[in-house]
């Protein structure tokens, strides 16, 4: 499913596809893996700076 | 007039880092599109400001009329360099580029629009935790629903406008009424 996704979004990079699509909608979607571990290392990064480095 | 600006600064500066950087090169080292582009920065731009001032002062409005009328409250405009900086455009910037620009969106590919918003604004609110926690305004329970349908809001204003300038604008300027209430 994912390879065949991943090949329409090229189609419709190089303009063989039809209708639009945003920026964001074309780019594949980030691996979940590597959005889980940026939100965990965002969410905890800034509660660090929120509870313990704020004056 | 504005006081020690260096503390403004860097806080300006610690949250750039922390929320604006790390988007930045998400985008163009794993997703490998251009920010701008990608957060529709540059897209829609004159609708989305538009839109975004046109609902500004439809939400400051209501809010300063609410203050005024139900709670009889006095305005303060004394605001600090500090609020104008980091209450006001880094607080608008910073986390509708990474909850509205990159996080909605995101989920936005992988399932229904109403859900990925609902997921987001879950998230916008459990950001506001930290800070809760540090001044004792965590129990204000009231607060927890107020963030989470701001939350909803914002990202059904960026689905309709399709500009992050909208609620960039809006989260701003709704930070300023409620600065000044």
């Amino acid at each position: 499913m994912e390879r065949f996704l991943y090949s329409f979004v090229l189609l419709k990079k190089r303009g063989e596809g039809r209708g639009h699509m945003s920026v964001a909608e074309k780019a594949a979607p980030l691996q979940v893996n590597r959005m889980a571990v940026y939100l965990l290392v965002f969410f905890f990064v800034w509660s660090l700076k929120e509870l313990w480095l704020i004056e | 007039m504005f006081g020690d600006i260096r503390s403004p600064l860097l806080e300006a500066f610690v949250k750039s880092v922390i929320w604006i950087i790390p988007v930045w090169l998400l985008n163009k080292y794993s997703l490998r599109a251009d920010p701008v582009i990608y957060l529709k920065l540059n897209e829609k731009v004159k609708r989305g400001l538009l839109w975004g001032i046109a609902l500004s002062l439809l939400l400051g409005g209501g809010l300063i009329l609410e203050a005024f009328i139900f709670d009889n409250a006095a305005f303060h405009f004394s605001l600090s360099f500090d609020d104008y900086l980091n209450t006001f455009i880094m607080a608008g910037l910073a986390e509708e580029i990474v909850f509205r620009g990159l996080i909605l969106q995101e989920i936005n590919k992988r399932m229904a629009f109403w859900k990925a918003n609902g997921i987001t604004a879950l998230l916008f609110l459990v950001i506001h935790y930290p800070i809760w926690i540090y001044n004792d305004l965590f129990h204000h329970y009231g607060s927890h629903l107020y963030v989470f349908c701001i939350g909803l809001l914002f990202g059904y204003i960026f689905k309709k406008t399709g500009s992050l300038w909208a609620v960039i604008l809006i989260h701003g300027f709704h930070n300023f009424f409620l600065s000044i209430i």
